[in-house]
């Protein structure tokens, strides 16, 4: 078997979800949680030195899968030819035993009731067949994905299998990844005299007069932090949506 | 195990689909036009994929250097571009025409379905009484009428029709670029009699080494080839800044450094920045000499350095307006200077405010100072559109009759509103005839609008600035009508007949907005390849196609044959179709049999029309790609085509014409200054402007990736499903107010009244807050007040909140700004 996964580049995602769309569109799942492939943002930092984060996934296909071992009615698979993880819903009990295992939360659910059986990426399987790519990677506009062998993929793009904020690779996924870049200051920036200025209205009162306000207590933003392992239909919509609409 | 049943469910409803390519661009895509490849079984669109004309099977599409600059490249879509299927099949679509029996507006009135017999026959009579009864310029059609011209289909022979100056997207920028750099869209596009192109092709962005994002989110409000190439020039090395209130994507994804200011602050960095390439001697002399007029360009350095008010604009002047430390704005005008080639383009909206055109005009004076308006790599920074095409897509015979009328230009093109809401008081004698010409920018020599019929084919009552008084003026027409595509659209409140409109991308032979034919080109950003539409799928029930609804309409009034003699013959709506069908074949093949040997030249082999149909895309290599003006600097011509013969930094056109007599209808310096307030009342967007006390933070209103200026706000897709639509508000002003990311708020002003959960965010300079244009006005009809006869907004449309006062500045910018107040719903 050849293991074939994906690539990400973070520093070229900006969140547009044509990727999560075309993948709805091509395997025709309704408008709700059940996203194969998910994109997540969050944002760091304080005005005027916030960072904006980008996680477009779907699937480690891991070559030590958890929820393979999880799943206790054998329905979930490593398929043999590309190393794609596989569900087989005929065998799926509803159970979510996969979604526990699952550090990447890839396993999906139409709905909260007991019983709904589980789906996820197939790593366009169908399209692989016909000697095409995963339709996302197709998709993306800014060319943020790739496909592969996963080894050719390390060596044109290195090994790094976890971004900040994600979890651990222990189950091993075939999944590489090209950190955000750090942000170059080109010229001077002070951020103090940025603040003070950004405070105040010249002669009419002060735009806001407490500099300690700029970080808020938690809870007061909410898109803060990565999220990938939301067990609720709520869960999957707040932490895979944006505000750029 | 079980793989091959895997594999065979999820292959099932791909077997045996054909493809037919389309582009989904509609007005709000910008400069794009993406090819998409539309899968159709059993009548139906079942996929919609990226294009697959050129690199097939690629992910990352990492081509050659050669391949990318020659722009041989997939055109991929947008989110939108895959979310079709979601509007095609939407369960309220209108899809049988109607008729509205009551009042006019949300809350009054309902709508019963008739037959198309009855609807034509209604709509030609109306056309016919109003045109009858009031003469010329009596029909506004709502589509596209701008650049002094009319796009109502049957202008030629209708009485009724008129036609405005200016347009929506570029039109803050567009007297200053006419005034100082005598670029003009209409000499261009429509008269042919300049040739001077102001726009660029992406891959020249390769060209550049230092790229300014001035109020400018390409990612999202130029999406298509550009961002994507502003990506690829930055991992080259180039550098990127981006200017702007709210730390976008372009911010992180495509910039260096992100440097925050205020709305409506620009011209003073601007200034501040002239004055340092002024007094460090950073201007470029070269191009300067050759296409600068030497003493305006004195003028406007004596009111830079302060010689004539005594008040240098220099960056510590300019720091606390802007909210941009001293330091950083001269930093960044001495790294402006000393770069070769600037991609600075100062983006629509940053001119679309309040006197907000005198900082259009001063970025085109900051490129025009450092050569970099026309040069590779360069950007005139004003519509920055508009290139010479590396294709001509057939040409096509419609059988059209010679034109018998001309519409005459009545106003300007973002003031039909203000046309209709104050001709009753023109007509009453309350308002002065030089008032009224005055308020809606109508040339001297044009009669006046008496607009009584609306013909809506878009969302035109929700898209923009002062939807209330929009509502209030479109309720008192005699009759209109117009397509809809779903039943609760705003603009349907104000419609007497509805048609079911096609969407026309996919069901129909129609053509785009702008009567853009199905041979469809490249952007400006691309111009190397057309894709012929194709109809994918019949439209469903009893939608027709729009062009067959015009021909009847035509018909009707007696003027079918003018209109067309060769579509007149076909009332069968397929039959109709496929005759279009056969116009665009007769158009390829005389354009492939290529008398003139064009083709051979570009190298282009035309496939016979069989062949092409499948796949129907042609596209050539870009040798070089166009910068602005490129065809006039090869030619050793001056593009700038003012009175001087040069780029003017104090206008001749200004100091020769008395601008509040012309179509202006108002003042503008000969050159441009920081003035916060117009004549003694401060610009009513002002984060400097008294009512700041009761309405303190400053409104924005950007584009969204998830709307084509409204179309698509209800797809299940992506409302809700990929985004949320929220007010912004940072940390701090949300801290002031108590409120937390989610809570439902109040967002208000002397406009109107908005309802729409918060976005607590650090990515807006705290006083400004941002709602994103394009979302549709859902009146609670419950709660009304003066402000909000209808209704106020549970659906969160900005353009509920902005006014629309010009005068006395110049008419012509669309308003995109304003000052609200925020508080959480149900608080203090």
């Amino acid at each position: 078997m050849v293991q074939y996964g994906f690539f990400f580049d973070q520093s070229r995602c900006y969140g547009c979800q044509a990727c999560s769309i075309a993948c709805k569109d091509w395997n025709d799942i309704a408008p709700g949680p059940e996203k194969w492939m998910c994109v997540y943002e969050w944002e760091t930092g304080t005005f005027p030195t916030p960072r904006l984060h980008e996680l477009a996934f779907s699937c480690g296909h891991c070559e030590d899968a958890a929820c393979v071992k999880a799943c206790k009615h054998g329905a979930i698979f490593k398929e043999e030819e590309y190393g794609a993880v596989l569900i087989d819903q005929e065998k799926c009990q509803g159970d979510r035993n996969c979604f526990a295992a699952c550090p990447y939360g890839a396993i999906k659910f139409a709905s909260d009731e007991p019983g709904t059986k589980a789906s996820k990426c197939t790593m366009c399987i169908d399209r692989l067949e016909k000697g095409q790519m995963p339709l996302c990677v197709e998709s993306c506009p800014m060319r943020a994905l790739d496909f592969g062998p996963i080894d050719e993929l390390r060596a044109k793009y290195g090994d790094c299998a976890q971004l900040t904020d994600m979890p651990a690779p222990v189950t091993k996924p075939a999944w590489v990844a090209k950190p955000q870049e750090e942000k170059q200051q080109l010229i001077p920036f002070d951020v103090d005299e940025a603040i003070r200025l950004s405070m105040q209205r010249g002669e009419l009162p002060a735009v806001y007069k407490d500099a300690s306000t700029l970080e808020p207590e938690e809870g007061v933003i909410r898109r803060n932090k990565l999220i990938m392992k939301n067990a609720t239909v709520a869960e999957v919509m707040a932490n895979t949506t944006n505000n750029q609409g | 195990m079980d793989k091959q049943r895997i594999v065979d469910e999820l292959s099932e409803r791909h077997e045996g689909v054909r493809y037919t390519y389309t582009t989904c661009v509609n007005n709000g895509c910008w400069d794009a036009s993406c090819i998409m490849k539309v899968g159709v079984k059993d009548g139906k669109v079942i996929s919609i994929e990226p294009d697959d004309s050129v690199n097939p099977n690629s992910g990352r599409e990492d081509v050659s250097d050669e391949a990318l600059a020659q722009g041989m490249i997939q055109m991929r879509g947008c989110p939108m571009g895959h979310a079709w299927r979601q509007e095609l099949y939407a369960e309220d679509r209108v899809l049988h025409p109607m008729k509205r029996v009551g009042g006019r507006g949300a809350g009054n009135g309902h709508f019963e379905r008739i037959s198309w017999e009855e609807a034509l026959d209604t709509i030609a009579e109306k056309m016919k009484e109003v045109s009858e009864k009031y003469g010329e310029a009596s029909i506004a059609y709502c589509q596209y009428s701008a650049f002094e011209h009319s796009d109502l289909p049957l202008w030629p022979w209708l009485k009724g029709a008129l036609a405005t100056w200016g347009d929506h997207s570029t039109s803050g920028g567009h007297a200053g670029e006419e005034f100082f750099a005598g670029v003009d869209l209409v000499d261009i596009m429509f008269k042919g009699t300049s040739q001077s192109y102001p726009g660029f092709e992406a891959p020249d962005l390769l060209n550049s080494d230092l790229i300014v994002l001035w109020g400018f989110d390409p990612l999202v409000g130029w999406f298509g080839a550009v961002p994507y190439y502003m990506k690829i020039a930055k991992e080259r090395g180039c550098k990127v800044i981006c200017i702007e209130p709210r730390y976008t994507v372009s911010a992180e994804v495509l910039a260096d450094q992100w440097i925050p200011i205020r709305p409506g602050t620009d011209m003073a960095m601007m200034l501040a920045v002239a004055y340092i390439l002024y007094t460090e001697d950073l201007y470029d002399h070269e191009f300067v000499e050759k296409y600068v007029e030497p003493e305006g360009f004195q003028t406007w350095r004596k009111y830079v350095v302060g010689e004539v008010d005594g008040q240098p604009k220099d960056p510590e002047w300019a720091a606390p307006l802007t909210g941009i430390p001293a330091e950083t704005i001269r930093e960044f005008a001495r790294l402006y200077g000393n770069s070769k080639a600037v991609h600075l383009q100062v983006h629509y909206s940053v001119s679309k405010r309040n006197l907000g055109d005198y900082a259009g005009a001063a970025a085109m004076l900051l490129q025009a100072m450092t050569g970099n308006i026309a040069r590779p790599g360069g950007c005139e920074t004003g519509c920055c559109l508009v290139t010479l095409p590396h294709i001509i897509p057939p040409s096509l015979d419609w059988g059209r009759a010679p034109a018998e009328y001309m519409p005459p230009i009545v106003c300007n093109n973002n003031k039909i509103t203000e046309a209709i809401y104050c001709r009753p008081l023109y007509d009453s004698g309350e308002m002065p005839e030089e008032e009224y010409r005055r308020r809606i920018g109508c040339p001297p020599d044009s009669p006046l609008p008496n607009i009584h019929m609306l013909i809506m084919d878009n969302n035109y009552v929700n898209n923009q600035h002062n939807v209330n008084k929009r509502m209030r003026g479109y309720a008192s027409m005699d009759f209109s009508w117009g397509w809809q595509w779903h039943m609760d659209q705003p603009s349907i409140e104000f419609l007497d007949i509805v048609l079911p409109a096609p969407i026309h991308q996919f069901e129909t032979m129609d053509t785009y907005f702008f009567g853009n034919e199905r041979f469809f080109l490249g952007p400006c950003g691309m111009r190397n390849y057309f894709v012929y539409c194709d109809q994918a799928v019949d439209p469903p029930e009893e939608v027709r196609p729009k062009e067959w609804v015009w021909m009847q309409i035509a018909k009707r009034l007696g003027i079918g044959e003018k209109y067309s003699s060769i579509l007149c013959q076909y009332d069968d709506p397929k039959e109709f179709t496929e005759a279009v069908k056969g116009i665009y074949r007769k158009g390829y093949e005389e354009w492939a049999r290529d008398d003139y040997g064009m083709l051979a030249s570009a190298g282009i082999v035309a496939p016979p029309w069989e062949e092409f149909i499948k796949h129907p895309i042609i596209r050539v290599p870009i040798d070089e790609p166009f910068y602005p003006f490129k065809n006039c600097i090869e030619q050793g011509i001056s593009p700038f085509v003012t009175p001087s013969g040069k780029f003017e930094f104090d206008s001749n056109y200004i100091k020769n014409n008395p601008l509040p007599e012309t179509k202006y209808a108002g003042r503008f310096e000969t050159y441009p200054v920081w003035q916060p307030s117009y004549q003694d009342a401060p610009a009513n967007d002002s984060y400097y402007h008294p009512k700041t006390g009761e309405f303190p933070l400053s409104l924005v209103t950007p584009v969204t990736s998830y709307r084509q200026h409204s179309s698509n706000d209800k797809n299940p897709w992506m409302r809700d499903d990929v985004y949320q639509h929220r007010v912004w508000i940072s940390a701090a002003d949300a801290a002031t107010r108590g409120i937390k990311d989610g809570d439902m708020c109040v967002v208000y002003n002397e406009y109107g009244e908005v309802h729409i959960p918060a976005f607590v965010t650090s990515r807006t300079i705290p006083g400004t807050v941002a709602i994103h244009h394009g979302s549709w006005y859902r009146p609670d009809t419950e709660k009304k007040d003066i402000r909000m006869p209808y209704g106020v907004d549970k659906g969160g449309n900005c353009n509920l909140l902005i006014g629309d006062t010009h005068l006395p500045h110049i008419v012509g910018a669309l308003l995109t700004a304003g000052l609200v107040q925020v508080k959480k719903l149900g608080g203090e």
